[in-house]
């Protein structure tokens, strides 16, 4: 027995616009199981199915200041956790500096979703097939949430938990991602597979990758979404290519390896044995790609 | 056979006497866009009545299940709630069930509007809740409940038909919709002769082309006057009047049924009357206006879907290529209710040979109920799936006798010289240079050249496969076809009416029998009028939509079969014909010459010998509806007329044979795709369309409508598809799941026309707009023909990535 | 569940309404049921059809996919406010002319991403402008004509504007 949505608005609920974030944070710790509002591109669309019906919802829109793209001074770019994905989308700086991200974000969705979803929403939605969740991963960026207490820093590795849990503590917000600077000769790619190209993806990959002073690789990381319930880093993928020149052969090997071990989810869009094969298909490509982008041979 | 005789011909021939081509053919602007680009449209949900409330249904989540109770106590109680009902309460009020097109023993099912005692498939509404506001309506839903004792579903047609399958409807005793055996032509003879006999399996998926609009009903009982007003999207209104006039126990008189705009039909919408019937029921109830809006998830779940069809074909062929005979097996999966189906089971035999000289065919044909949504029309019903059948066979048979297939459909189509041309089972096909269509289409999609560069890519790893399909549109549906299942439906002929005023103010006034969904009635309906009347295209108003106060209409009128073209358009060109002849009576008289010396010219009038001497259609007008002393002697005052098309169709014989159809309009697509040999995933390199639908009355809205046809094909063969799983849940029921297409999918269809008028009808326009289903297989082609290489064929009508891969992966010797 | 309600004031083409709305009003159902501008339609119940799309500050946005308390102090420009002073937008003309709509049940929301569209890009390629209405669904007219018109009023507009 499925769930059968017989209306499309939602259950009644209280609703807060604070405008700072003080008072956005007293308000989580004072009405139970509040939830952020942040674009609603998730969390409304859950609501007016009546999947989901939190009894009150705190508005983050008139919170001035979690809307930005900064470069700051140590080379690191700052996101505001407000910052919709147009914004960033937009943004020569993420463009010329990580065309991962900003692949993610152009394959995420539509122009009106692109217009009113988060960045911050994006990622603590944590849904497992999100186009954010590997890019931040592979970019090892940081999160950046807020409490009563203070701030504290988590890295992009460690906040996704589980499908749709991250670590933030239900009493936190989030208000920035920082995006440390990778090397002068250091690029990436993001591949998603779609049937439509406003799907979320079917399998998607995120590569960020630095070389040596050749066309070696140096650093590399590769993490795949869609394909487990949290970002599916493919370690073994990246051994095999650290210190390597670039060999599409040596590439293709990789992807065949990183798959190996996964075992990805089935759904109505594709099979787990689908996922798996396609996988290797766009975690070869991404890297292709990031490899020659890092090398200058392709933009 | 072939050529038809001269005396059918005769028969059916029709003449236009005032074609001018002044505003036929013309590319004018649509009447009905002005509205929407301002976001003017008048849908049924734009209707805001005085004190107006909503309705929410509660639906099954099981798609088998006895209800055993249903608690609405505390429903009832929640604020803003003015009414819950449930089956067994409808029940009562309704009295009788919904009367069953079918024969015993499919009779016997029980059709409520809300479920009675079980629930036959997901999403069937069980209990139903009126508030105040749409708000309070959907709230009141979670305090409903019910208690379901789950069976075991059903979910596949060809096991409906073994003896130990779980029961749809226990009053049946089986899961027989209906069952019928054709045979036309000498079928066993071509068997034996035949050179080859090739065969094949083929599936029609469930899928359904689901319009942009929902189902929307407003009900509104005045109970002053004792009249019930229905605003809804229902394309053929007449159709479920009987239903609803049963439903509440009121006479046609007392029932007004208005449609508007219409957010799309494709055939979707020609079921949705049980809502209707909730929606009035509860507004005699409460004496207030109700309305209902389905929402997307409803719909997909449980408005209807295109029946799935399987077939299990063999055609009889020579070696040089002549397809003799046909005999198949198939079996209509039309879901839990009869509710417009078994319909299905006869309509395709308005295109028995398909567009080929196929002598003779049989058909053993099973209509089945299962645990799914009801299935009802979808653009092409009925005659799509039967031409996949036929066109995907000649691709099989041309694989076969190792012939390219488009030299087979060369070969075998009707070629211009035998049309009018009698099908076997004496459908008349009634004009169009088939092959030269073909031809043209092939040319414009440098066929010859992709299929030597083909082998070119193959070597590089590329997999691109080209795919040609050519299809009809029959149009003008003759009804007694349903008499094919149910000889004593009474319910037969193909007919529409339209009504031409001209109003004291000189301008003109139409109303029609149709209820169109974006099909452009009003425009192509004043052109007809300005350029029979000589009139100003803007001087003509045709009312939005039906309205059973106003429109003239018969049990046949509505909006489907393609059936504007061949049945409206004529009742409107004799309309206006008459009243043309009246008024020229008026002119002679009142200008004093005789009625052949009287010239009409754009909204003026006058006498050859005397163009001076002008009058005008404001001043013939008045004269008609007001100063009636200057009338021709006799005349009767008013400028009405009132014409009602009747083509002259009969009821199918005791061989099943008839004319079904007025018109066969034609096209040809080709698709060029390319595969992607890792991922499977398709793309689109060229894709042509020749249409032919006789003359054309407005350029604009025939290329819509072809681009329209093929891209619902098109998105039908690669993207839509319902998914059931074993227990009958449909597992994608969202514009999220449930993939239609964006631009960024659609391919830029290119679109060239030829033009053939039709003899039988007196524009010469044909129906064209459900397409025929061609692009389906055309599509399919294609990929068949990409991956053919590998020994790879494609049995259903539709291909998604996961299963071309695995697919590919096998053929290859790869493990999956 | 308390009975809150905002009281909210929205400019809606050029035009300030006010009205006390419940929170969990969606926009969509604000601007067709409370305010009458029943252009923008709901094709959906998950975001995916853009039938009620409209220009929310300057970007369009879904209007079932934001609540009508969000909208408090707002500029809104609907289907209904793209003429101007009688005169149809190029965008309007050129879907007109045309013929890129059928039934016109997308055609509002359609309206409005071509819209956004061309303020941002005034000379946009055949792939950005099926890219800018990749949040729009037509069941009508396979894209064709849309894709045409959105073209023919970019040339229009340009013209226009040297
Ligand atoms: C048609 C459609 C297509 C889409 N396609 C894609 C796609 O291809 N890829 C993709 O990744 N996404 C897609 N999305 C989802 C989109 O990316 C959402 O915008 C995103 O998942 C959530 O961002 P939001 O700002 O809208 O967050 P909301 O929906 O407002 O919130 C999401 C969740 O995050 C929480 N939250 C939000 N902000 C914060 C914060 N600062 N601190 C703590 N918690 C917070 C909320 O409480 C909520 O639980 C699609 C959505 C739609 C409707
Ligand atoms: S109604 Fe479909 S996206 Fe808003
Ligand atoms: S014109 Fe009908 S949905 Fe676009």
């Amino acid at each position: 027995m499925l769930q059968v949505l017989d209306g499309l608005r939602p259950r009644p609920f209280e609703y807060y616009a604070p405008t700072t974030i003080e008072e956005a944070l007293k308000l989580l710790e004072e009405k139970e199981d509040a939830k952020l509002l942040a674009g609603g591109q998730s969390l409304l669309a859950l609501m007016k199915l009546r999947i989901i019906s939190p009894p009150t919802l705190i508005d983050l829109n008139r919170i001035d200041g979690l809307r930005y793209i900064k470069e700051e001074s140590d080379g690191w770019l700052a996101i505001g956790a407000m910052t919709i994905y147009d914004d960033v989308e937009q943004s020569q700086v993420v463009r010329r500096r990580y065309p991962l991200l900003w692949e993610a974000v152009y394959r995420l969705g539509d122009q009106q979703i692109r217009n009113r979803g988060t960045i911050g929403g994006g990622l603590v939605e944590a849904d497992p097939s999100g186009n954010l969740p590997p890019v931040a991963v592979a970019l090892r960026a940081q999160l950046v949430a807020m409490n009563k207490d203070g701030r504290r820093i988590i890295p992009a590795e460690e906040f996704f938990v589980d499908s749709f849990t991250t670590a933030l503590e239900p009493n936190e917000i989030l208000t920035e991602v920082r995006i440390p600077p990778w090397p002068e000769r250091a690029s990436g790619a993001y591949v998603k597979l779609s049937r439509r190209e406003i799907d979320y993806p079917i399998v998607e990959v995120a590569v960020q990758l630095a070389l040596g002073d050749g066309d070696d690789i140096k650093e590399i990381m590769v993490v795949l979404g869609a394909v487990a319930s949290t970002p599916y880093r493919a370690t073994a993928a990246e051994g095999m290519l650290m210190g390597k020149s670039f060999d599409e052969q040596l590439v293709a090997k990789a992807a065949e390896e990183c798959v190996k071990d996964l075992e990805p989810p089935s759904d109505v869009q594709a099979s787990s044995w689908y996922r798996k094969e396609v996988s290797k298909v766009i975690v070869k490509r991404a890297i292709v790609k990031a490899w020659k982008r890092a090398m200058e041979v392709e933009v | 056979m072939p050529k038809a005789l001269p005396e059918i011909v005769d028969a059916y021939k029709q003449e236009g006497k005032y074609l001018t081509g002044k505003w036929i053919g013309k590319p004018v602007k649509t009447k009905e866009s002005y509205r929407h680009i301002r976001g003017k449209g008048a849908f049924a949900d734009d209707v805001q009545l005085h004190r107006m409330v909503y309705m929410a249904l509660l639906r099954s989540p099981y798609s088998h299940a006895k209800i055993l109770n249903i608690d609405t106590s505390k429903a009832k109680e929640h604020p803003g709630v003015l009414l819950v009902l449930t089956g067994d309460d409808i029940k009562k009020i309704m009295r009788r069930p919904f009367p069953q097109p079918t024969t015993p023993p499919a009779r016997n099912a029980v059709d409520y509007p809300l479920a009675v005692g079980k629930a036959r498939f997901q999403g069937e509404p069980v209990a139903m809740v009126i508030a105040e506001d749409r708000y309070s309506a959907e709230d009141a839903l979670d305090d409903i409940e019910v208690e379901y004792d789950p069976l075991p579903a059903l979910v596949d047609g060809e096991r409906a038909l073994e003896p130990d399958a779980p029961l749809v409807h226990d009053e049946v005793g089986n899961n027989v919709m209906a069952h019928v055996h054709y045979k036309w032509g000498d079928v066993d003879h071509y068997f034996e002769v035949a050179d080859r006999i090739v065969e094949a399996k083929f599936h029609y998926h469930r899928f359904s082309s689901t319009p942009l609009e929902p189902n929307v009903a407003v009900a509104d009982y005045d109970e002053r006057l004792d009249i019930m007003t229905i605003y809804c999207n229902n394309q053929a209104p007449m159709e479920f009047l009987p239903q609803l006039a049963a439903g509440l126990g009121m006479p046609f008189p007392k029932l007004r049924v208005v449609t508007r705009d219409m957010g799309g039909g494709f055939g979707n919408k020609l079921a949705n009357w049980p809502y209707i019937v909730l929606a009035a029921m509860a507004s005699k109830i409460l004496g207030r206006p109700v309305k209902w809006v389905e929402t997307r998830t409803e719909h997909l779940q449980s408005a209807t879907h295109g029946a799935e069809r399987i077939c299990y074909v063999k055609a009889a062929v020579t070696t040089d290529g002549e397809v003799l005979a046909v005999k198949m097996r198939c079996i209509d999966d039309d879901g839990a209710y009869a509710r417009h189906e078994p319909a299905g089971i006869t309509v395709w035999a308005q295109v028995v040979p398909g567009l080929y000289k196929i002598k003779a065919l049989e058909n053993d044909y099973y209509a089945v109920f299962t645990n799914k949504c009801p299935a009802a029309p979808n653009r092409g019903f009925s005659r799509a799936p039967h031409l996949f059948m036929i066109e995907r066979m000649m691709d099989r048979i041309a694989r076969e006798l190792d012939i390219d297939p488009v030299e087979l459909r060369l070969k075998n189509l009707v070629p211009p010289e035998e049309m009018p041309y009698e099908t076997p089972n004496g459908c008349i096909y009634d004009s169009g240079d088939w092959p030269e269509g073909l031809k043209k289409a092939l040319e414009a999609a440098n066929y010859w050249e992709w299929r030597e560069r083909q082998e070119e890519y193959r070597k590089q790893g590329k997999l691109i496969g080209i795919g040609v399909a050519v299809g009809t549109d029959s149009a003008g549906p003759n009804m007694g076809q349903v008499r094919m299942y149910n000889p004593r439906l009474p319910y037969s002929g193909g007919t529409e009416g339209a009504l031409v005023q001209i109003t004291p103010d000189g301008k003109a006034r139409v109303t029609l029998g149709s209820s169109p969904q974006g099909v452009s009635h009003e425009t192509t309906a004043a052109q007809v009028v300005a350029e029979v009347l000589e009139m100003d295209y803007d001087d003509v108003y045709v009312q939005t939509g039906f309205d059973s106060f106003t429109s003239i209409y018969t049990m046949h009128s509505g909006t489907y079969g393609s059936r504007f073209a061949p049945l409206g358009i004529p009742a409107v060109y004799i309309a206006a014909a008459r009243l043309r002849e009246k008024i020229i009576k008026i002119v002679a008289h009142s200008l004093g010459c005789k009625e052949e010396d009287v010239v009409l010219d754009d909204g003026q009038a006058y006498c050859k010998q005397n163009p001076e001497k002008k009058t005008n259609y404001r001043r013939i007008a008045r004269i008609a509806y007001g100063n009636i002393p200057e009338l021709p002697p006799g005349m009767e005052p008013g400028l009405y007329s009132i014409a009602i098309f009747r083509p002259p169709f009969t009821h199918p014989n005791d061989h099943n044979m008839a004319n079904l159809a007025l018109t066969y309009s034609f096209n040809a697509h080709v698709v060029v795709l390319e595969i992607d040999p890792e991922t499977a995933l398709p793309n689109i390199l060229e894709y042509v369309v020749v249409d032919d639908s006789g003359r054309i009355i407005n350029p604009l809205v025939v290329e819509g409508q072809v681009h329209g046809a093929a891209f619902l094909g098109f998105s039908a063969a690669l993207y839509e598809e319902y998914k059931y799983d074993e227990d009958g849940n449909l597992v994608n029921s969202s514009f999220m799941d449930y993939l239609v297409p964006y631009a960024t999918e659609t391919p830029a269809f290119k679109v060239i026309h030829m033009e053939t008028p039709s003899p039988f009808t007196p524009v010469g326009a044909k129906g064209m707009g459900e397409g025929g289903g061609t692009s389906i297989q055309a599509v399919i082609n294609a990929v068949e023909d990409a991956v053919a290489h590998l020994g790879i064929t494609l049995e259903k009508s539709h291909i998604d990535p996961d299963t071309l891969l695995r697919m590919i992966r096998e053929a290859r010797g790869e493990e999956v | 569940m308390s009975q809150q309600t905002f009281h909210i004031r929205v400019n809606v083409n050029g035009r300030w309404y006010e009205a006390d709305v419940e929170p969990r009003m969606l926009l969509i159902d604000f601007l067709r049921d409370v305010l009458g501008f029943t252009g923008p339609h709901i094709g959906c119940d998950t975001g995916h059809c853009g039938a009620c799309t409209v220009i929310l500050d300057g970007r369009n946005v879904k209007s079932c996919m934001v609540l009508a308390v969000q909208v408090d102090g707002a500029r809104i420009l609907t289907v209904e406010g793209l003429e101007q002073d009688g005169q149809l937008h190029p965008l309007q003309e050129a879907f007109w002319e045309n013929h890129a709509l059928q039934c016109g049940y997308c055609t509002p929301g359609m309206l409005m991403s071509a819209y956004f569209l061309l303020k941002r890009n005034p000379d946009p390629t055949e792939d950005d402008i099926r890219k800018a209405i990749e949040g729009n669904l037509c069941r009508c007219t396979g894209y064709v004509n849309i894709v045409k018109a959105i073209k023919s009023a970019a040339r229009k507009m340009s013209t226009r504007k040297q």
